[in-house]
């Protein structure tokens, strides 16, 4: 072979070696290259000790806003995520929610806690019992889930709702799961039973945030849950931090939508599903869901909080039927309107015109999102005038609430944040939980150092919900932490003067969702409203509660706007107790006061 | 001595005269080979011609490597520098390819090589010239710095950070070094390494250029971090030490809204609103955000139309504009922006999809077009260039 033609073999050669070279440069492996083996490394188990840091908390001091009682309580409950199997799975970053019920009508909220999961090396995904707390009073707890028939097993458990199913007063509780979401009957407060089969309530798949309410104004409660991806364990990606290349977690945009469903009540414990008759957008990553009759129509409105894509918001005809209007009634995502990865959302008339706001916590380097309530289902995104904007960007918000936590009439506002994927550079997975000010109906103010000695350190914050668990007037916490223990936090502040009211409905369905209280004399921001869902895969105390009256000794009178169109009023309450309004009982009135 | 010489050669024989003759031949020849058809005059002769007669440059090239003895890196170097010159890129990566050891060549050659390289588009093998350059200690540092240049151009901001680190290895007290890092964070919106980097630079400049550059930076992260306390110490200090600049301006707006204090905003940006300053949309755009804020729906009005006569695709223009229009009662017209944005935001959403499969499939020509009209129909017109 002469030279000149080994050249041009060689260039050959070298030319497709550097087509070859520029080929593997420009790809990455898709997901069908790759294994089906789990690839996990030394490191990778390794980062499970420094993912959860421990920090100690100050000192609790006399003035914070809210004291951890956990440990005296007899709450002993602890989330199981399954990232143990180190398999960097889909569903082990969500958690799991919080409930607050009254499971056995004493007048004493209850707590109900879920378990999450665990996932075998091989991908099977087994549910954790949930636990069920009995109020004793005075904080103290005590596990009563075997002997009310709820430790039975169920899949790997993520959101909870509390209805009334069949209107006979007993609280029923809907289990959301990455597998079969369970319906749990209750039976006269003394036990549990699982009725999902016979509840015509086929939930497989991937099931997050749960609301009930009456959407077709037919005295029964009906059942929205929000569907979050469809993934599985043999169809998982492997995901890869593009910079460090260590293995994590993948992010939703990743897999296809699951869709949301409409569980219609037909009575007697039975339900049909009426997606879509009902008008619901296919598809949907849903975390997020919230029931009120939002513009003050008479029907109730749904809110979902979406993930990565944007948010759903269903205004009602009250026939079961919806309208979505996002869009225009500016409720799609950020100030721009653009999606985010949004997951908690909780709703209050911040400014006290009568009008339900929308608050929506999101992912990182996104703000928070407060939506004003401008009537007629159009809202406003008015983050950065009420000074929310900013802060809380650099973390990753779950449960949120708002809640009138110092007592003065005003709902402030509770965050919970940490991150879902494990080697996040930017900020770590542990995160602060933040508590905001009402500042009169304009501003929030940041006041989580006062909060006290629990938000003094970062956590992985997930469901939330608010409580009064003794019964003083002042709202309490239960919040649950992504592979750690349920909190419980007493409010610390006294309050003075206060009124309560559990609503029951009888033309409504008993759980009154949509129903409105106003008190008398007028104290500023008079006006609750009964809503269902909020926060993040939470339930919390169904009671409407007032303070700071105007008179504090002297009875006040209370008007209710029924969601089945009756108003009426009650007379001469007595204030600093809860009270039972049944509708009916009251004088029935016409017109607005 | 001459003398004798003189003699000498009267009185040699004809035998001697032939070997002189002969060694003189000898001499000539080598002279002439040496001088006009060794391999290294070849090579001269080809560098001289390589900008205008590339064809015969290349021929010379090949018959020095044709007439070294062993391998030629040199010639082979200088030929992926006619193959750029004659617009054969394909060749050229593969010629460059061909070298065994490009680390050992020039340094200065082998960073003339990725200049022309990528003034030629051919980013990949300028790339490889440069990371061969980076390892001459004498000129790494001149040769990371185009290195990472390239590496940004072609958006590969992952592999360009891992120079940068090396960069800083080199030299850690380098502020420029700390400053390109700073940016890169900053493109990708880590604005927490961003920070870090651009504080380090600050410790290290002594230049007022780069300083007043990375200071801005630093105002708008902390900013888009939320943090209104630490940027507003970071606009005073900025102000104490430089004059406004219209970015500056315009964060100072921002930050004044964030605060509270949209009438002030208002004030900082009205002059940047009335010139033809480059900056001017973004200014009116703010100003209309301001206004709204402060319920001027009709002069909002006006400003977002002018952001959207401008730019048709501003997303953000069309949903605050939605939002005035319904304030207004004006539905219809709030129902057309709003859809308008909507139907951009799922471009966007769509955009960064196909973005992310592309990069695993450089190669498929239809993505690619769908990525171009993309970056088009949302403004992005720089980045469509790049795709092309």
């Amino acid at each position: 072979m002469n030279r000149s033609s080994r050249t041009s073999i060689k260039r050959f050669l070298v030319l497709r070696e550097a087509f070859f070279f520029l080929f593997l440069v420009g790809c990455t492996p898709s997901a069908q290259d790759i294994p089906e083996s789990v690839e996990t490394s030394p490191a990778d188990h390794r980062v499970e000790f420094q993912l959860m840091s421990d920090h100690a908390p100050r000192s609790s001091r006399q003035t914070d806003w809210f004291l951890d009682v956990t440990t005296k309580s007899g709450v002993n409950f602890t989330h199981q995520s399954g990232r143990k199997a180190g398999l960097f799975t889909m569903p082990e970053g969500f958690g799991a929610g919080v409930a607050v019920l009254d499971y056995d009508s004493d007048g004493k909220m209850d707590l109900l806690c879920l378990g999450g999961g665990t996932i075998s090396p091989d991908g099977k995904f087994s549910g954790a019992p949930c636990g069920l707390f009995k109020n004793n009073g005075d904080f103290q707890f005590t596990d009563v889930t075997e002997q009310v028939g709820l430790n039975v097993p169920v899949d790997y458990s993520h959101g909870v709702a509390i209805g009334d199913i069949e209107n006979d007063g007993d609280p029923d509780i809907l289990i959301t799961a990455f597998g079969q979401s369970r319906l749990f009957r209750n039976e006269e407060g003394t036990r549990f039973v699982d009725i999902t089969e016979e509840s015509g309530i086929s939930l497989a798949g991937w099931h997050t945030a749960c609301a009930f309410g009456d959407v077709n104004s037919d005295g029964l409660t009906d059942l929205y849950v929000a569907g979050y991806l469809q993934w599985s364990f043999e169809e998982d990606q492997v995901c890869k931090d593009p910079e460090s290349g260590r293995r994590d977690v993948c992010m939703p945009g990743n897999f296809p939508d699951a869709q949301d469903h409409l569980f219609l009540n037909l009575g007697n414990g039975k339900f049909r599903e009426a997606t879509s008759d009902a008008g619901l957008l296919p598809g949907g990553k849903g975390l997020g869901v919230v029931l009120e009759d939002f513009d003050r129509d008479g029907s109730l409105d749904i809110y979902v909080a979406n993930d990565v894509i944007r948010n759903y918001f269903y205004k009602g005809h009250g026939d079961g039927t919806f309208a979505e209007t996002a869009v225009l009634g500016g409720l799609v995502g950020n100030e721009f309107g653009a999606p985010e990865g949004s997951m908690g959302v909780d709703a209050a008339d911040v400014d006290g015109d009568g009008f339900s706001e929308l608050f929506v916590t999101n992912y990182e380097n996104e703000d928070n999102s407060l939506y004003r309530n401008e009537g007629r289902g159009l809202f406003n995104h008015q983050t950065v005038a009420f000074g929310l904007s900013g802060l809380v960007r650099p973390y990753v918000g779950f449960g949120t609430l708002f809640l009138d936590a110092d007592l003065n009439n005003l709902p402030d506002l509770i965050i919970g944040n940490g991150h879902i994927t494990y080697h996040n550079r930017q900020s770590d997975f542990q995160q602060p939980s933040m508590l905001y000010k009402n500042e009169n109906g304009k501003r929030f103010g940041n006041v989580s150092d006062q909060a006290g000695a629990w938000f003094s350190v970062p956590r992985v914050v997930r469901g939330m919900a608010r409580a009064d668990f003794d019964n003083d007037g002042a709202i309490d916490l239960v919040i649950s932490e992504w592979e750690g223990p349920i909190s419980v936090l007493k409010n610390q502040h006294k309050a003075n003067s206060w009124i309560g009211f559990t609503l029951q409905g009888s033309a409504s369905s008993r759980d009154a969702i949509g129903a409105r209280v106003q008190i008398f004399p007028l104290p500023r921001f008079h006006e609750r409203t009964l809503r269902s869902g909020g926060s993040y895969l939470s339930s919390s105390d169904p009671r409407l509660l007032f303070s700071a009256l105007q008179k504090q000794s002297e009875p006040v009178d209370v008007r209710v706007e029924w969601p089945s169109g009756q108003i009426e009023l009650y007379s001469e309450m007595p204030p600093n107790q809860y009270h039972r309004l049944v509708e009916g009982l009251g004088r029935p009135i016409l017109d607005t006061p | 001595m001459s003398e004798s010489l003189f003699s000498w050669f009267f009185v040699m024989n004809s035998k001697k005269l032939i070997c002189l003759a002969a060694l003189l031949l000898i001499c000539g020849c080598g002279w002439i080979w040496y001088s006009v058809i060794s391999p290294q005059n070849l090579l001269d002769q080809a560098n001289e011609l390589a900008q205008n007669h590339p064809r015969q440059a290349l021929e010379l090239v090949q018959e020095a490597m044709f007439r070294s003895v062993s391998d030629y890196p040199e010639a082979e170097l200088l030929r992926v520098k006619i193959l750029i010159l004659s617009g054969r890129r394909e060749e050229s990566l593969g010629a460059f390819s061909l070298i065994e050891h490009p680390e050992r060549l020039p340094a200065e050659k082998l960073l003339e090589i990725g200049k022309l390289a990528q003034e030629s588009r051919n980013y990949f093998l300028s790339e490889l010239a440069y990371q061969a350059a980076a390892k001459n200690p004498s000129h790494q540092v001149v040769a990371l710095r185009a290195l990472i240049q390239v590496l940004l151009f072609t958006r590969q901001e992952f592999k360009a950070l891992t120079f940068v680190d090396q960069l800083i290895e080199v030299n850690s007290q380098d502020p420029l070094a700390w400053q390109i890092r700073g940016n890169i964070e900053l493109n990708q919106r880590h604005l927490a390494e961003a920070e870090r980097a651009f504080r380090e630079c600050l410790k290290l400049t002594q230049n007022q250029d780069q300083e007043q550059s990375v200071r801005e930076n630093l105002i708008q992260i902390l900013i888009d971090r939320g943090n209104v306390r630490e940027a507003r110490k970071e606009l005073d200090t900025y102000l104490e030490k430089f004059l406004r600049t219209a970015q500056v301006r315009l964060e100072e707006a921002y930050l004044l809204r964030l605060e509270g204090h949209p009438e002030q905003g208002l004030e900082r940006i009205e002059q940047l609103c009335e010139t033809d300053h480059p900056q001017r949309i973004k200014a009116v755009y703010l100003r209309g955000l301001l206004r709204l804020d402060l319920k001027n729906l009709e002069i909002a009005i006006g400003d977002f139309k002018t952001v959207i006569k401008q730019q048709p695709w501003h997303k953000e223009a069309h949903s605050k504009l939605a939002m005035a229009y319904r304030s207004l009662d004006q539905i219809d017209l709030a129902q057309i922006h709003a859809e308008i944005s909507e139907e951009l935001n799922q471009k966007a959403v769509r955009l960064l999809d196909l973005t992310s499969k592309l990069a695993e499939d450089p190669g498929q020509t239809s993505l690619r077009q769908e990525v171009i009209r993309l970056n088009q129909e949302l403004g992005n017109f720089e980045e469509a260039k790049k795709y092309q």
